[in-house]
């Protein structure tokens, strides 16, 4: 039960730590439970209440998310904890017109695990990196080729059937983008192809895999 | 290709920073891409479904774990306001004299190691300037190696509960009034450090403004050169925050600015005081 009401106005020299929740004798008749939106709009107005049920929902998939990209089991929960942090930080600045509560905060996360995976690489031995774009520029024209990093694990049976509709090559620039955290420009440049046709691949994609998961039952 | 294009990239993602930030510009004001954006909610939803059900249960199990340590961060951590800039209603303090970090540091009754005598980092640095806080460098994460004292810090520490502003102050209060206190500016506007080895650390004044997307973070660096304690984040402007964390072993007390909601490892270290 989430009707735990801002009491205060934000500001003071003091952090606001916890806000109480308004009396619910005078509240109406409590209604279906709340939305993910609604409850990220509850914790923009600080309501820890709502963060909870949040939490909830999404925590695992959040410490999901972050695995699949950082791989590492402990660092993926350090990263699920700091992009669900951020998620209460910045939920005041949430917009519901702008995407669903669920989307958001997998985003955030998703962002998140990638700057930790960035951060550790360019802490890892330079050499080694050097060593890898030199071999990997030595094999140029290595159009079309589909790079052997098996995703399928971390997937669902849904997600694989799923994909399954997709062009090898489409499921690729997917699979990059998401489990390996590249952008566009990125998959187009280690593809080796324009990046009119990655944004292709993924633009269309999306849209069958978007479709393909209709037809899947849950 | 069109920016309309760029919905399911963008809800994958695959952007990056300035073509997202353009596209969520034209987001705002396309209400076809915000529906086709929430087409993708499904797919996002489904990419973060388990493998199976035993990767179900551990992560539910993680979640379980990680729930309470999470209560707590969200209590120590500020909100970002709504709007774009609000106003803050309460200023700053008067200015304070700027007390010398060097003498203060002498006060100090912390273990000095062979190194001690290095460069102060903190009165090496320029001046904060406000909006444009000092991007410090990782000289202190260096600095503290190079005393090369073998004193462990110990892990286990713990963040202050702090329920609400008078338990807030009265933490502060203990801090500031503990017979070991050090006091010392902090190196970051008119921000002071209360250090005490038995009541823990208090931070608390005015702090140069930062981006939207930034935070400060305090950090205890360890002596012995292994990698730096984080600790709570702390907002920016006027601010106060409090650590009880264990000081033994500690070379310095660091403060960074990271990515909101705080980082494991230090980002940007802007300045530091010597213990």
């Amino acid at each position: 039960m989430v009707t735990a009401v801002a009491v205060e106005q934000w500001g003071g020299p003091v952090p606001r730590r916890h806000l109480r929740a308004v009396s619910n004798e005078t509240a109406p008749p409590e209604a279906a439970s709340p939305t993910l939106e609604e409850l990220l709009l509850a914790c923009g107005r600080g309501s820890s209440e709502a963060f909870d049920a949040l939490y909830a929902e999404l925590a695992a998939q959040v410490i999901r998310v972050a695995r699949r990209v950082v791989h590492d089991p402990d660092m993926a929960e350090d990263v699920a904890q700091e992009a669900l942090v951020e998620a209460w930080r910045t939920s005041p600045k949430y917009d519901p017109a702008r995407g669903s509560a669920r989307a958001w905060v997998l985003t955030i996360a998703h962002r998140r695990a990638i700057d930790r995976v960035r951060r550790e690489q360019r802490q890892r031995d330079q050499v080694e990196a050097e060593a890898a774009t030199a071999e990997r520029e030595a094999a140029p024209g290595a159009q079309d080729t589909v790079v052997e990093v098996d995703f399928r694990r971390w997937q669902s049976a849904r997600v694989r059937e799923a994909l399954d509709v997709l062009s090898d090559l489409q499921r690729e620039a997917i699979e990059l983008a998401y489990y390996g955290g590249r952008t566009q420009a990125e998959i187009a440049e280690q593809l080796g192809v324009p990046l009119g046709t990655t944004k292709t691949r993924i633009r269309d994609g999306m849209t069958r895999l978007r479709e393909a998961l209709k037809e899947v039952p849950r | 290709m069109s920016i309309h294009d760029l919905v399911s990239a963008y809800a994958l993602d695959a952007l990056d920073a300035d073509e997202r930030r353009d596209f969520e510009a034209h987001l705002a004001t396309c209400p076809s891409c915000q529906e086709e954006l929430a087409g993708y909610d499904d797919v996002l939803g489904a990419l973060a479904e388990p493998s199976d059900a035993t990767e179900a249960a551990a992560d539910d199990a993680a979640a379980a774990r990680l729930a309470a340590s999470l209560r707590e961060r969200i209590a120590a951590t500020e909100q970002v306001a709504e709007g774009p800039s609000a106003p803050t209603a309460e200023t700053a303090e008067p200015t304070r004299p700027e007390a010398n970090v060097t003498d203060i540091r002498a006060r100090a009754s912390a273990p000095t190691g062979p190194a001690a005598g290095a460069e102060s980092v903190p009165s090496s640095m320029p001046e904060p300037v406000r909006r444009q806080p000092r991007r410090g460098s990782r000289l202190l994460v260096a600095a503290a190696s190079l005393l090369g004292i073998a004193l462990a810090v110990t892990a286990g520490l713990m963040l202050a509960d702090r329920g609400d502003s008078s338990q807030l102050a009265a933490d502060i209060e203990r801090i500031r009034t503990a017979e070991d206190v050090v006091e010392q500016p902090l190196g970051l506007g008119e921000a002071v450090a209360y250090v005490s080895a038995s009541e823990g650390v208090a931070l608390v004044g005015e702090t140069p403004g930062l981006d939207d997307e930034e935070t400060y973070q305090v950090w205890v660096v360890p002596a012995d050169g292994s990698a730096p304690v984080p600790g709570p984040v702390m907002a920016d402007g006027d601010s106060e925050v409090v650590w009880d964390t264990d000081l033994d072993g500690a070379a310095a007390i660091a403060v960074s600015v990271e990515p909101e909601g705080g980082s494991t490892t230090p980002t940007e270290v802007v300045t530091a005081v010597e213990l």
